[in-house]
This record gives C-alpha cells, structure tokens and sequence, in this order.
C-alpha cells in the first residue's frame, strides 16, 4: 500500500487485495490526512489491486462522503475489469469517475 | 452427506487476514474444475463476501470465533457453503434487500454480488444459532 501526497491531492495505491483486512488500517491513515480539509482530490489508483470487495467499496464511498461536503473529489483509476464490474453493479461507477485500466485518465 | 467429485472444508479463525486464503482455496478448487477465469473472480467476491461478513457481523470481530468454508464439487456444479455460529439473521428477507446494511459504513452489497455471481443462494439463520451461507455455481459447457 502507498500513499502519496501533494498539498492538496492524495494518491492511494494499494498492491494485491483490497479487502477487509486493509480497510481499518487504510481508513485511519486517510482520516488523518483528510481531517483538516485541505485535500481537495482522493485518486485510487487500482493498477497494482489485484482483488477487491465490497469492503473496498465501502471505503471509497466513506472517503468520498468525507470529501464531498467541502467540494473534494474522489477518482478510481486503472480498475481490472472484474473491479469495474463491481463499481458498475454498485452504481458508483459515474460519481467515483472510474476509469478502466489502459485508459487514459481524464483531470 | 454427499461430497461430489471432490471436497475441501477449510476451518480459520475470524482473523480478515485469513480472506485471502479462503478466497485462494476456493479459485484453485474452482480452476481444478475447468471454471473459467472470470468465473473464479466471481466465485472470490462471493467467498469474500460471505465470509466477511461471518467475521464482520456474525462474530462482531471476535477473532477467537471460527469460520468454516466447505467446497464440493459436482458434475457441474461448485457448491460453496460458509457457515459460522454467530448471532445470527432475524430476518433474511430483509438482509437481502439490496443496499440494506445493519452496520453503519457498509453498502448492503454483499449478498447483491453474491446473487449475481451464483445460480443459487440459500440462506439458513436464526437469531443466536449462527448462520449458513449455500453458494451454488454451473459451470457453462465449453
Ligand atoms: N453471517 C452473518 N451473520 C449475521 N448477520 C449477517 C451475516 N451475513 C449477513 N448478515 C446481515 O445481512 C446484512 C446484509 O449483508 P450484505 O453483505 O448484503 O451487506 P453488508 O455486509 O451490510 O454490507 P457490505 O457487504 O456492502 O459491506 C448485513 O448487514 C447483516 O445484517
Ligand atoms: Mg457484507
């Protein structure tokens, strides 16, 4: 899992699954980073996200309730197919501007 | 009780470090049964997904707690079954309406993936008797 952060942008990459058993872990570090509202865009990039859940799911939609008050934005990128799959049957594929792997990224 | 062509009973503790390996025994057992690959990355959610939430709301987190994922092969069909023996379902209906969660920052989407990445899904709960989750997959003819 690696985060990196500019001023205002963080950029969450996790490696292998995204699942229950890295979600407490990764949900307090990025309440830590959001907490003083300064972050304006959360990117998931999924390109080394080899499974995910509804777990994850979860998560990103719990970010994006966090940001969204103050005007912050929430993308998932390079999603497998089987993940898009997942945020399609969701519904959250339009408000979390999924993007599939090997396209490009838009903004 | 009929075990097919082949079975495998996995036993773990509620520990979420323990998905990945309930989640790898049931690809490897399904991948030995000729499934393709997106199939066996639906039968992963449906693994992970009921079994997350035997540790998440059968056992409230207890770790010490047991969860039980039982795989048998069939002609052509994978039945998965997870059973735990935690507090339980009141009301399955309800469970498996979907986007309904008893847990707050949960989607309600477990049994919604579940459903649509099964033939078949039968549910056995009662409130302080655990739970039993029945996942039936076909796998389609060449
Ligand atoms: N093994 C279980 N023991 C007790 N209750 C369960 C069990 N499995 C499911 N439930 C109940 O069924 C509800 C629906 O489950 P489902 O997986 O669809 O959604 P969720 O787990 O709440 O959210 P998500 O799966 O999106 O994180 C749960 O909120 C819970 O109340
Ligand atoms: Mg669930």
């Amino acid at each position: 899992m690696k985060i990196e952060k500019t001023d205002r942008r963080i950029t969450v990459m996790t490696d292998g699954d995204f699942d229950l058993h890295i979600c407490p872990e990764l949900k307090a570090l990025l309440e830590e980073d959001l907490k003083d509202h300064r972050v304006t865009h959360v990117c998931f990039d999924l390109s080394k996200t080899s499974f995910i859940d509804s777990s994850g799911l979860g998560l990103i939609l719990y970010i994006y309730k966090q940001t969204a008050p103050y005007g912050g934005k929430v993308s998932v990128i390079n999603a497998s197919p089987p993940a898009a799959k997942l945020f399609e049957m969701a519904g959250l594929d339009e408000l979390l501007n999924l993007r599939r792997k090997g396209r490009e990224k838009l903004g | 009780m009929a075990k097919g062509k082949n079975y495998l009973r996995l036993e773990f503790y509620a520990k979420d470090c323990n998905l990945a390996a309930a989640r790898l025994a049931a690809a490897a057992f399904s991948a030995e049964m000729g499934f393709s690959l997106t199939d066996i990355e639906e039968i992963k959610v449906a693994v992970s997904e009921s079994v997350s939430n035997a540790m998440i709301h059968g056992y409230g987190g207890d770790e010490t707690r047991i969860v039980t994922l039982t795989l048998s092969a069939f002609e052509n069909e994978l039945e998965m079954v997870v059973d735990d023996d935690g507090i339980g379902i009141s009301d399955v209906e309800q469970a498996l309406i979907p986007a309904y969660s008893a847990a707050e920052d949960h989607l309600g989407l477990g049994f919604v993936f579940i459903q649509s990445f099964t033939d078949a899904l039968d549910i056995r709960s009662a409130p302080g008797e655990g739970t039993s989750v029945r996942m039936c997959k076909r796998r389609r003819g060449e």
